[in-house]
């Protein structure tokens, strides 16, 4: 191992380490670590542009777009608020619908905005029913995890892996992703209808004021609704069809945002490119760039070596591996880094000779997604929900959602372990 | 809230107040779209604010909006009602 070796993974694992303190953004450090790649010479800087994914970032981009901009009609309240009518303000058939919204949701846009377009209604309804936002808030944190498993678009690690994996097209994603979503959100949902059955109890009263709301109301912009549910549609086609048109996912995003963008006129740039989380963006620059040090060092064939001599290079054994250390990783520490670190070396396991490896990607797609349910920490959308829950006078505590969400995690591995088994190594 | 009276704009609104659950929940139907103009960019001000929960809106039919104001922020929302000038006068009661 040489002296640029060492450099490379002295760099890797202090950038890795002060991202899991939190104690600098996140962004911050991974920038400088990318940095220190290119000005310690271990990877050049043509080399650095060539490892940064701008279909991940552009996809990325058009989304938050599009969503920003589609947000600002008030669609997603009056998706909610709907709903609760139609439901009745039953408080268990809420818990269900709102799952199922957030779940959906999170399948197809950023989990991170989902629940943030659905923590405000979630506070409104609970309120008006006279019950606690608890349950509700729980269940939506563990579905935008589940949901946004389900497809190529619905978490950064999938995107991550959809833009590596040329092969694997949107429609890969769902017909292998969402069978086994399907039957883990059917269960976390029974597992949280039986712990919070004693809360999800409300009086007519209460009920009628649900019935009284009149969703309508809050379509506040007509027009813009329909330009943008045209657009949504159309990029959702565009996704569907991207192999067969022969695009990129990101190609098909940003098309489609900039084409809302030419029909909701130029009020609506400034403020929808302010709404793009740059953060997000240059943190996967910052990383894309740091794994590509270790790439180029030659660091990531050698750990692909290990895991090839540890499982004996035998497919089973590794596609259980990673899901199940992708499982527990992802509970602890940010999915996208250990993701970005994961791809490159899955793909040298192909190159080493395992001829298989669309187990081993749908494994670690399980494992990265539905890891970030085990801890509070694990995901963006958790810590989110849970710092919006306590400033309303709702704590949702490190422990309390660990006792819901780390079974809820190993019950989630355990049904995509036995998916897997039968479905891809019998 | 006691020590705060006020005099609703009868030409825009109809308000009425009562308490919930220790908060204050008000009954606002607006009477010209003009007075639900205003009143839905009260909604827009209040939910854009930090605080999601200490003002609620629940929009109903015939320009009828359900608002159930935490007590904390009482004066904050009449004030509001009295700046857009769905009030016609605030005034507080019995202070030195």
């Amino acid at each position: 191992m040489g002296n640029e070796s060492l450099l490379a993974i002295g760099i890797f694992v202090l950038t890795y380490g002060l991202i899991i303190a939190e104690k600098i953004h996140r962004t911050i450090i991974a920038m400088i670590g990318g940095g220190l790649m290119i000005v310690l010479g271990i990877v050049s800087q043509h080399a650095a542009l060539a490892h940064i994914d701008f279909n991940t970032l552009g996809l990325l981009i058009g989304m938050m777009i599009i969503v920003s901009i589609t947000a600002e009609t008030g669609l997603f309240k009056f998706i909610a608020l709907w709903a609760a009518k139609k439901v009745g303000g039953r408080p268990v058939a809420l818990l269900v619908v709102f799952s199922l919204i957030t779940a959906l949701g999170s399948s197809f846009l950023d989990n991170v905005t989902t629940v943030l377009l659905m923590v405000p209604v979630t506070f409104s309804i609970s309120r008006a029913l006279k019950v606690s936002p608890i349950p509700f808030l729980i269940s939506e944190i563990l579905m935008s995890n589940i949901g946004g498993t389900a497809t190529m678009i619905g978490d950064p690690p999938n995107i991550m892996i959809g833009s590596a994996v040329k092969s694997l097209s949107f429609m890969d994603f769902i017909t292998n992703l969402a069978p086994v979503i399907i039957i883990i959100m059917v269960l976390t949902l029974l597992i949280l209808r039986f712990i919070y059955r004693k809360q999800l109890t409300t009086t007519d009263e209460a009920r009628e004021q649900i019935a009284a709301l009149d969703p309508s109301s809050e379509i506040v912009d007509r027009l813009l609704l329909i330009k943008s549910l045209a657009v949504l549609l159309l990029t959702i086609s565009g996704f569907f069809l991207h192999q067969a048109l022969g695009l990129e996912t990101a190609t098909v995003a940003l098309m489609g945002a900039f084409l809302l963008l030419l029909l909701s006129g130029e009020k609506q740039l400034e403020r929808a490119l302010h709404q793009v989380e740059w953060t997000t963006i240059f943190f996967f620059v910052g990383l894309f760039v740091l794994v590509g040090g270790l790439e180029e060092t030659g660091m990531i064939r050698l750990l692909a070596e290990q895991v090839i001599q540890l499982t004996g290079g035998n497919l089973a054994p590794a596609t259980f591996l990673i899901l199940w250390m992708s499982g527990f990783a992802s509970a602890f520490i940010d999915n996208i880094p250990f993701v970005a670190t994961m791809i490159p070396l899955i793909q040298d396991m192909g190159q080493m000779g395992v001829n298989d490896l669309e187990p081993i990607w749908w494994s670690l797609s399980l494992g990265a997604c539905l890891g970030g349910n085990g801890m509070l920490i694990g995901a963006s959308a958790n810590l989110i929900v849970a710092g919006l829950s306590g400033k309303e006078g709702y704590p949702i505590t490190f422990l309390r959602f660990m006792k819901i969400g780390l079974p809820v995690m190993i019950l989630s591995l355990v049904i995509s372990t036995v998916y897997i088994y039968f479905r891809y190594l019998t | 809230m006691k020590n705060l009276t006020y005099e609703v704009n009868k030409s825009q609104i109809y308000l009425k107040e009562q308490d919930d659950a220790g908060d204050c929940a008000f009954m606002i139907q607006a009477k010209t779209n003009d007075a639900l103009n205003r009143l839905r960019q009260m909604k827009i001000f209040f939910e854009s604010d930090k605080v999601s929960t200490d003002i609620l809106f629940y929009p109903q039919k015939d320009k009828v909006y359900q608002v159930i104001v935490r007590k904390e922020v009482y004066t904050a929302f009449i004030v509001h009602l009295f700046q857009l000038q769905l009030l016609k006068t605030v005034q507080w009661n019995g202070i030195a």
